[in-house]
This record gives C-alpha cells, sequence and structure tokens, in this order.
C-alpha cells in the first residue's frame, strides 16, 4: 500500500507524515514537496526507510496528472486553494483522496468518484473532521436532530504559515461568503464576529467569546445527518481576536488601493504581507486546539442534549506548537489509514460525518492522545 | 513680526497659524509646509491677510535657509524628529527657534546645543506644545515661592471623545511613539525607565471632567524640571495623561497593531519595493486625524464647560513648612493650547524677550505673563495652594 502525502513537509502536515511513520501499515509514503529540502530533512529525522521525497508543484496541475496514479491514497496538506485541484485530479485519475478543509466545488465530482469507485473525503482535520464526527456520534443516539452547534478554539498564532495566514484573515474577511448558519430549510448570512457567545473549552484555553465562522460543517450536516438547525462558532487566542477586530474596525480589509510613498498599494494586501513577515505574528503564548459539539435533538419522544468535547495533550508534552497541529495533523493521517485499509466502505466525494465510522475514528484518536468525552443530558 | 510656521498645515500647525493671525503684535505669518495643497486649505479657512505660504522641505537647506531669511521667529510644528535639524538651520540664519517638544530623549540632545546659540547670540525655547509647555511654566510658578521642591506630578486630563470615536488627537506617529516607547520617570533622584500604558490612577479633574483615569507617558518635561529644580532638592516627576485624548478602544486597537509589529521601523521587502511597517501604519490610519476644519473650529462649549485641565501638583516647602501647589490650566478646545501656547514663545522671542541659548520653559518664561497671556483665548490657569493652618 502506498500513500502521496502532498505538502508532508509543511507546518501541519509534517505532523502527518510523523504519525504515518508511527502507526501506519503502508509500504510506501511519498512526501511530495514543493520545498525537497525542507522534505528530506524531515525524512532524515524520522528515519523510517518507507519515507521517501518528490519535488511537487501544486500550481501544476499535470503533475498531479503525473504521480498521483498508482498511490491507495492522495492526502492533501496543502493550503486550501488547492483543495479542488488535487480533488479533480484524484477522481481523473482514479485515486482515494482526502483533504483538511472544504472548497464547495468539490461536491460537484461526487458522481465522477461514485463512477470510478473511489472516495474523496474533504475536510478530515480538527473542524472541519474530528468536529464532524462529533456530530455524527451524537446524531446516532437520536430519533431527531434539532440543532447542532459546533464551537472550535484554534489556539495559534495568526501566521504560523502562509496558508494558515490566509485562513486566518478568510475567517473574518467582510466580504467572505458562506458566514452562515442554517436554520429551518434556510442559510442565514451574518457579519464577521457577529453571534458572540462563551464557550468553556476546558483545559489550558479555558472559557472563550466565540463567533460565527464560515464553515463547511454549516452546510453538510443539514443533509448529512439531517439536522433542522446548523452553526459553527470559533475563536482563535485573545490578542488575534483583537487583531481581526482592529482590522475590521479601522476598515483595513479594504481593498481600494491608497497612496503610500507615490506607490498605490492595497491595504489588506500589505497587511498581509508584513502580517506574514512579522515575527510577532509566529507567537502566541498558549498553542492548543478547543472543541465543544452540543447537539439538541429528541430519542423516543423525549429532549435530550449530547455534549461532546475534545482533550489533548498540553503543549509541554506535545512540543510547543504541535499542540495545535497535531489536532488537524492526525485525523488526516487516520482519514488516510481507514480509506487504505477498507474501513470507509462508501463511494463519492463526501463529508467525514458520511464516510467515516465515528467509533474506528474516536479509537485511533484516543491512541495518540486526543480524547473524545460526551455527556447527555435529557431536557 | 514676521513668524514662520514649519509644518504650519498640519494639526498642530494650523492652530498656531491661527493664533498668530489674532494677535496685533503679528505682522506676517508664513506657512511654511510641505504641502502647500493643504497650506492652502488652511490659509482658506483662517482667511487673514497676513498669511503667506511658501512650500518648504527641511531637508533642503538652502530652500529652508531662504524661508528664514527675514523671519523674526521660527515655530517648528513638524513632527518632533526634524527639531535638532530644523535648529541647526535656524541656527546658520540666526533665527529664533521654538517648538511643541521632543518627547524627553530629542529634548536632551536638543538642549545640548546651548553654547552654540549662545554664542551665536540665537534663542531658542523648547517644549511649548502645552504640554508640555504649560506643565513646566506651572513648576516655576510653584518653584518661585518655595524653598525646597520635594515632588512634580503633571496630569494631563482631557475629556474622553465617545467610545466609538476612532479619530487620532494628534501626530499619529507621536502617539505611536507615546504608546511603544518606553515613558521615563524620576524616581527618588534617578531617571527610571516604566512600560508603556501604566501606573494607573485616577486622579479628580475641575468639573465637569471630572475623575478620569490616567497613566504614564513619555514627555519632555520629565527630561527638564527634575535638572532646572535639581538645587530645590527635587526626587520625583512624572507626566500622566488618559489616552492621549483618545478613545480608550482606539489606543487598545493601536496597541494591538503594535503589538502584531506594525510599529516596527525594520524595513520589510514587500515585492518589489521596501516597506517599513510604521510608516504604513501611518499611512493606513491617516484618514483618522481630524480635519483642518475640525481644528480650527471655535470651540464647542464655553467656560467653565471645560474640556481640558493641565494639573501640576508640586509639592515642597516653605521656611521649614510643607506646601502643595495644584495649578490647573483650563480650557474648553483641547488642542487650543497645543497652537496658542508656542505661538506666544514665538512672539515673545521675536519680541527679544528670550536670552541666547537654548532653554526648557521654566528656565526662560515668566510664568505669569505667560498665563495672562492665555487668558485672552479662553485658557486660564488657576491655583490652590494647601498648606497647615
Amino acid at each position: 500500500m502506498k500513500a502521496l502525502v502532498l505538502g508532508g513537509a509543511g507546518a501541519v502536515c509534517s505532523n502527518t507524515t510523523r504519525d504515518l511513520a508511527e502507526y501506519s501499515k503502508f509500504d510506501e509514503i511519498v512526501v511530495a514537496e514543493y520545498n525537497l529540502e525542507a522534505a528530506n530533512e524531515l525524512i532524515k529525522e524520522i528515519g523510517d526507510p518507507r519515507l521517501k521525497a518528490v519535488q511537487f508543484d501544486a500550481n501544476n496541475y499535470d503533475e498531479m496528472l503525473k504521480i498521483f496514479p498508482g498511490y491507495d491514497v492522495v492526502i492533501n496538506g496543502l493550503p486550501w486553494k488547492y483543495d479542488l485541484a488535487v480533488t479533480k485530479a484524484c477522481v481523473e485519475v482514479g485515486v482515494n483522496g482526502l483533504d483538511v478543509s472544504t472548497e464547495e466545488e468539490q461536491w460537484d465530482y461526487d458522481g465522477a468518484a461514485k463512477e470510478k469507485g473511489l472516495v474523496f473525503i474533504p475536510g478530515v482535520g480538527a473542524t472541519p473532521g474530528i468536529t464532524n464526527e462529533m456530530a455524527r456520534q451524537a446524531a446516532d443516539q437520536m430519533d431527531e436532530i434539532d440543532d447542532i452547534q459546533i464551537n472550535f478554539a484554534a489556539f495559534r498564532c495568526p501566521a504560523p504559515a502562509p496558508g494558515l495566514l490566509i485562513t486566518f484573515l478568510w475567517e473574518f474577511h467582510p466580504k467572505t461568503e458562506g458566514r452562515t448558519y442554517y436554520d429551518n430549510g434556510e442559510f442565514h448570512v451574518v457579519g464577521p464576529l457577529e453571534g458572540l457567545k462563551d464557550v468553556d473549552f476546558g483545559g489550558e484555553i479555558g472559557k472563550q467569546e466565540v463567533c460565527y465562522i464560515p464553515h463547511p460543517e454549516t452546510k453538510t450536516m443539514p443533509e448529512s445527518l439531517g439536522a433542522k438547525k446548523v452553526s459553527v462558532h470559533g475563536c482563535f487566542p485573545p490578542q488575534a481576536m483583537n487583531l481581526a477586530k482592529t482590522l475590521l474596525e479601522w476598515g483595513l480589509y479594504d481593498e481600494e488601493p491608497f497612496t503610500y510613498k507615490d506607490i498605490e498599494i492595497n491595504s489588506l494586501e500589505m497587511i498581509h504581507q508584513l502580517l506574514l513577515r512579522s515575527p510577532q505574528t509566529k507567537e502566541t503564548p498558549i498553542w492548543a486546539y478547543g472543541l465543544v459539539v452540543e447537539v439538541f435533538g429528541k430519542k423516543g419522544g423525549k429532549d435530550l442534549k449530547i455534549k461532546l468535547w475534545t482533550e489533548h495533550p498540553p503543549m509541554d508534552e506535545w512540543g510547543g506548537e504541535a499542540a495545535y497541529y497535531k489536532n488537524i495533523a492526525i485525523p488526516l493521517s487516520i482519514g488516510a489509514q481507514m480509506i487504505a485499509r477498507g474501513d470507509v466502505d462508501q463511494r463519492g466525494v463526501l463529508p467525514p460525518e458520511t464516510a467515516i465510522d465515528p467509533k474506528i475514528f474516536f479509537d485511533e484518536l484516543a491512541r495518540r492522545g486526543i480524547t473524545i468525552s460526551e455527556e447527555v443530558e435529557w431536557l | 513680526m514676521r513668524i514662520l510656521v514649519l509644518g504650519g498645515a498640519g494639526k498642530m500647525g494650523c492652530i498656531a497659524v491661527q493664533t498668530l493671525a489674532s494677535d496685533d503684535r503679528v505682522d506676517e505669518i508664513v506657512i511654511a509646509d510641505l504641502n502647500p495643497e493643504q497650506a492652502k486649505i488652511v490659509a482658506d479657512i483662517i482667511n487673514s491677510p497676513k498669511i503667506k505660504i511658501m512650500q518648504v522641505d527641511v531637508n533642503d537647506e538652502q530652500g529652508f535657509l531662504k524661508a528664514l531669511d527675514g523671519a523674526s521667529a521660527c515655530l517648528n510644528a513638524t513632527v518632533y524628529y526634524t527639531n535638532l535639524l530644523v535648529m541647526e538651520t535656524c541656527l546658520k540664519a540666526g533665527v529664533p527657534y521654538t517648538d511643541l517638544g521632543g518627547l524627553f530623549h530629542i529634548t536632551r540632545k536638543q538642549l545640548k546645543l546651548h553654547g552654540r546659540f549662545q554664542e551665536a547670540g540665537v534663542s531658542a525655547v523648547l517644549c511649548m506644545g502645552s504640554a508640555p509647555g504649560i506643565p513646566n511654566l506651572q513648576a516655576r510658578y510653584a518653584a518661585d515661592r518655595l524653598d525646597t521642591v520635594e515632588s512634580i506630578r503633571i496630569f494631563d486630563g482631557i475629556k474622553p471623545p465617545a467610545p466609538d470615536d476612532e479619530r487620532f488627537s494628534y501626530a499619529v506617529p507621536t502617539i505611536i511613539d507615546e504608546l511603544t516607547v518606553e515613558p521615563m520617570v524620576f524616581e527618588d533622584g534617578e531617571f527610571v525607565a516604566k512600560s508603556p500604558l501604566s501606573g494607573f490612577e485616577d486622579y479628580y479633574f475641575a468639573e465637569p471632567l471630572g475623575i478620569l483615569p490616567m497613566h504614564l507617558s513619555l514627555h519632555s518635561e520629565v527630561a527638564t524640571l527634575p535638572i532646572s529644580f535639581k538645587d530645590k532638592g527635587i526626587r520625583e516627576c512624572y507626566f500622566k495623561i488618559n489616552y492621549w485624548g483618545m478613545a480608550k478602544n482606539t489606543i487598545e486597537k493601536l496597541n494591538v497593531l503594535a503589538d502584531y509589529g506594525f510599529a516596527s521601523e525594520e524595513p520589510v521587502q514587500v515585492g518589489d519595493f521596501s516597506v517599513i511597517p510604521r510608516d504604513l501604519m501611518v499611512a493606513m490610519l491617516s484618514g483618522y486625524v481630524p480635519s483642518a476644519e475640525d481644528l480650527l473650529a471655535p470651540a464647542k462649549s464655553k467656560p467653565p464647560n471645560w474640556t481640558k485641565e493641565i494639573v501640576s501638583e508640586i509639592r515642597g516647602s516653605k521656611e521649614g513648612e510643607e506646601v502643595m501647589y495644584r495649578i490647573g490650566t483650563l480650557t474648553c478646545k483641547g488642542a487650543l493650547p497645543t497652537g496658542a501656547t508656542p505661538a506666544i514663545a514665538a512672539i515673545w522671542l521675536a519680541e527679544g524677550r528670550i536670552e541666547p541659548g537654548v532653554y526648557p520653559p521654566e528656565a526662560c518664561l515668566d510664568p505669569e505673563p505667560f498665563f495672562k497671556e492665555l487668558e485672552v483665548y479662553d485658557i486660564i490657569t488657576r491655583v490652590t495652594v494647601t498648606q497647615q493652618v
């Protein structure tokens, strides 16, 4: 069995590569990287003979078509802007795959993927990813699903890697589409930093204020789990939230050009570039990921609420930044292994809650120290 | 009398121009500015036949010298980074000099030019931007009446704007410095650096200002008063203000940007050109500075509906008895003293009332006649003396 890890030496996905080396039964794990030197260094450090590196440019679609055939699964750890191209290439060459976020257009390849007998699962990270499985776990215990409330605390700095800075800026951009919650058959559009509420994530994160965040769970769960209401709230560390608030309130998301030293520039683009280069955007006191999912529904005619939450080893134990990254990287590795060993029997382009059995998934998470707790409350 | 106002089209400079235009002693005011379009806007609003406009770049010495030719005094209202350069050119031109302050460190360097100014017979009064300026004269007023001075505590209380008012009260670069550079205090007879936005205490100002939260800020008074009153035994001096007259929320946002590196002066390469994050932040926020129309508009309230009080509390002794002077200077328009104070200093310089040399205000200006001149603009100074019965 062979796995191809795209961007496998990156900030998040290097932890996937490490997990694959430690836990998987793949005969060959190939790290496809633009930065070949980083890939070789990582492989040397891990020291597993199954690991290999290949030069890979994600901007070159033909290269994907050339490299992908022959693998049992393509693990996409690239920034989300490549999600669609990778999905398309997997379907075109007939290879299974998965990634950590979701582009709406990925679902368009569902029919073609079914025809070719392959599975592609978008969004197998922390959120989307673990949260989808938590919601599924609760939904499986109910007859009717009234309301799924997903909450996350992504405790990381704003710009640990270029792709993650784009995510941070995008999630609060006033013009970002898809910042919605679903209620009774309709998607309601909301603005950035709206729907504020406090959520206790426990552990080092504790209680935080969260707001609506554009996330794919809102889009998939009305159909996949039959939920009447779905919302995703999230936050970053307080200082990063203050940065987002400042950028918004001072109109610095403005993409109108302005003059700086006789040069016409775009405020958001400059902010993006400066944040990318500023040393302060690479630091944050606590690295962690908090996930709390609350599902309200009915069982045997009675109202109930099932609350699930994650816990993971603190940064002291997991090695600083890895305490954040592993929450995304480990699910990606587990998902890939489940696909390769036949734990996923459905075909098509499918959300995690449809394709992945939560029991196997949670057991695998627990082996790595990520535990899911559950509390049932009859209302 | 011809007064050159360098940066006269700027936020504080335009108020100085307005004050000078209203004073009968002044025949001509030159708005010497990098930006002639803005100078025209200011001149049109003030609408005085005394105003002339000259485009001046302080980095172009020849051009600047030409503008200084025939000037009775130069009032430097540009951002304080230019102070030393402008003083050198004024020295060369033999034109008396005043400015709005040098945010402690630059003031210290400026004072070192004393000998050369004295030798050339040119006078300079530093730190006349209201605060600094007024507190220095308040301290001098009290010190003149005390045998010893133990402490000088300065509180600059400004009526807070609405919480959602995102505007800057004056030059964005100066506010960024005041927010990010460590404030200096004189403590137990030593100069000590403190953390920005620290040392919070509530202070009670004249009604309707009431109690305002005050914090330390880097300021020039602290650079000169402990030296001027060293012989009186001074042990303590600090300057506190309430968010530089801005909404707390605005300062917090500025702090967030500074925390993420936007106050950095290290150039960053972005594509084809090099960017200094701090300059970019100043450019991006330039839309949040009040307009010349706003700054030159009459006060929105009348005395005693004060919007700002600058207070110095001077503790010391007289004939062995402990005495405390609380001197408060009140105005109904916060930015007015920042323009009026240097304008009066420039007139006094032009009248030859200051000896040659470089001086802090407390060393060369007589407080009482100065406060009297400020009264013309409804800037009122009151004194309270506390002593044992």
